[in-house]
């Protein structure tokens, strides 16, 4: 094998390996931040601070529909959206919450930034939702008064 | 397993829009049992991510704050009718479960 030829298969290889670890990288990145230190905290101020750091809250931006009167706990409707660009995620929190801090979306491709899901909310409370966009963190929340709490 | 998930994908007017209700109990850890006094162990998804076609579309970290049998709607667009929607997950146990649709 002549030198001009190895040099060529070498390559391919390096570019195989580095192509094989970028897209282990890819996919462990969806969810490499689960964010433990947000999840274990049970005040909510602890949980925001786990989840941003100290990164700036911008007020507005995000738009929260969830009913102003549930009355099961265990189950408030909430949907989050929001009109900015470029959305790396949406995050939800309920701040009497035993554990605030509830999930948190990543947006890829060409979804949109939208959420809709069920949360438990054990008492009378705010929901806060948070998005990040272009590097960027807004922030709204909800007041829902809740009948019956939810078994969280 | 098939009762894990409902999964429904409907295309109008170039955006998808997809619901689930996956099926778990998503139990906090901080529940008794009522009839011995218990604590019932955490059993809660961690992890979801919805792909179109095998490409990510969204994926999401969930704490024990989702109601129990989790539902979940989100939208993209890019979908075409018969494209395949897969949303799969994985809990705090390391078990997991996997639904599908085709776009409408």
């Amino acid at each position: 094998m002549n030198i001009s030829k190895r040099k060529l298969i070498q390559g391919s290889l390096y570019s195989g390996v580095i192509a094989i670890f970028g897209k282990i990288t890819l996919l462990q990145s969806a969810f490499a931040e689960w964010p433990t230190a947000a999840f274990d905290e049970t005040e909510y101020e602890p949980a925001l601070k786990g989840l941003i750091g100290d990164e700036t809250l911008n007020e507005g931006g995000v738009t929260i529909d969830a009913p102003g009167i549930a009355e099961n706990g265990a189950t408030v409707p909430v949907k989050v959206s929001t009109d900015l660009d470029n959305v790396e995620w949406i995050s939800i929190l309920g701040d009497k919450n035993p554990r605030p801090w509830i999930s948190r979306f990543y947006f890829h491709g060409k979804s949109k930034p939208f959420v809709s899901t069920r949360i438990k909310l054990r008492e009378s409370s705010n929901i806060v939702a948070i998005v990040k966009a272009d590097g960027k963190l807004y922030t709204s929340k909800s007041a829902v008064k809740v009948t019956s709490g939810g078994c969280v | 397993m098939a009762d894990e998930m409902k999964v429904r994908a409907k295309l109008k007017d170039g955006i998808t829009t997809v619901k689930a209700i996956m099926y778990h109990p998503m139990e906090s850890g901080s529940r008794k049992d009522k009839e011995t006094g218990e604590l019932i162990p955490a059993h809660f998804i961690k992890e979801v991510k919805a792909e179109l076609n095998g490409e990510m579309i969204i994926s999401a970290e969930w704490g024990t704050g989702i109601s129990k049998n989790p539902y979940w709607s989100f939208e993209f667009e890019g979908g075409k009718a018969g494209d395949t929607v897969k949303i799969s997950w994985t809990d705090n146990l390391d078990e997991s479960g996997e639904g599908e649709a085709v776009i409408k």
